[in-house]
């Protein structure tokens, strides 16, 4: 007799807390590079007056639902570890930025995000430590 | 860039930062810690208004400069944290931070520029 689950192996949908946490974590940096377009375009849109634009008002939601997010996966996973993770929307943001909003990146530019992004990854655990302290 | 801009950017990261800060601790209070609930509402509302803030005036820069170029400066937040913590606990900043934070501000003089 086979049982269930036996019969689909592959097909059982059984994750670990840290893995729902991970999950939760690439959720926010989501969330917060689509945040960041909406915002955007929202402002783009409508330079004086961005509030009126529908794309600003979903931009704030995915900010709250990402900062929910945030939180949450901060009760499996080490500050240490999430600020390295989330360290990829210093490259998520400026890439999204360029393919949907058609944004020029200049050879300059393009090396100092990458500066930055290197350097916001080391700095993930000494900034997580003072987090932690302050 | 204009300077104006540059400190606009800056002080947009140290609202991030300080909001941040005061959200996890009203959030700690929340959680039952030994918090008054007069000191957990003062943390709460003042993270809440550092980052409306924070929020008009980053709007107001996303009308007037392109996402890739102001992104970067969201950089600055590891960098406003440590400080934070070396000015106000004397906490030191280790090797790995001090080259973090050179590669942050090189980085950010290449994108203020380009």
């Amino acid at each position: 007799m086979l049982t269930s689950d036996q019969a689909l192996p592959g097909f059982s949908l059984k994750l670990s807390a840290s893995t729902k946490a991970y999950i939760k974590l690439g959720a926010c940096a989501g969330l917060l590079a689509a945040g960041e377009i909406l915002l955007k375009i929202g402002a783009t849109a409508q330079p004086d007056s961005p509030m009126t634009h529908w794309a600003t008002w979903i931009g704030i939601v995915f900010y709250v639902l990402n900062f929910v997010a945030w939180l949450e996966a901060l009760k499996t996973i080490p500050v240490g570890i999430a600020f390295a993770v989330q360290s990829i929307v210093q490259l998520m943001v400026p890439i999204s930025a360029w393919l949907f909003l058609h944004e020029q990146i200049s050879a300059g530019r393009a090396f100092g995000i990458l500066l930055v992004f290197v350097g916001v990854f080391l700095a993930a655990a000494p900034s997580a430590v003072a987090d932690e302290r302050l | 860039m204009t300077a104006f801009t540059l400190f606009l950017c800056l002080f947009c990261q140290v609202l991030v930062v300080a909001g941040n800060l005061l959200l996890k601790h009203a959030m700690a209070g929340m959680d039952g810690q030994e918090r008054s609930r007069l000191q957990t509402g003062v943390w709460l509302f003042a993270g809440i208004a550092l980052f409306s803030l924070w929020f008009f005036l980053w709007l107001d820069l996303l009308t007037k400069y392109e996402l890739s170029q102001l992104y970067a400066f969201e950089g600055l937040a590891p960098v406003f944290l440590m400080a934070a913590a070396w000015l106000f606990l004397g906490e030191k900043v280790p090797l790995r931070g001090w080259i973090g934070v050179s590669l942050i501000g090189a980085g950010l003089m290449l994108v203020a520029g380009a």
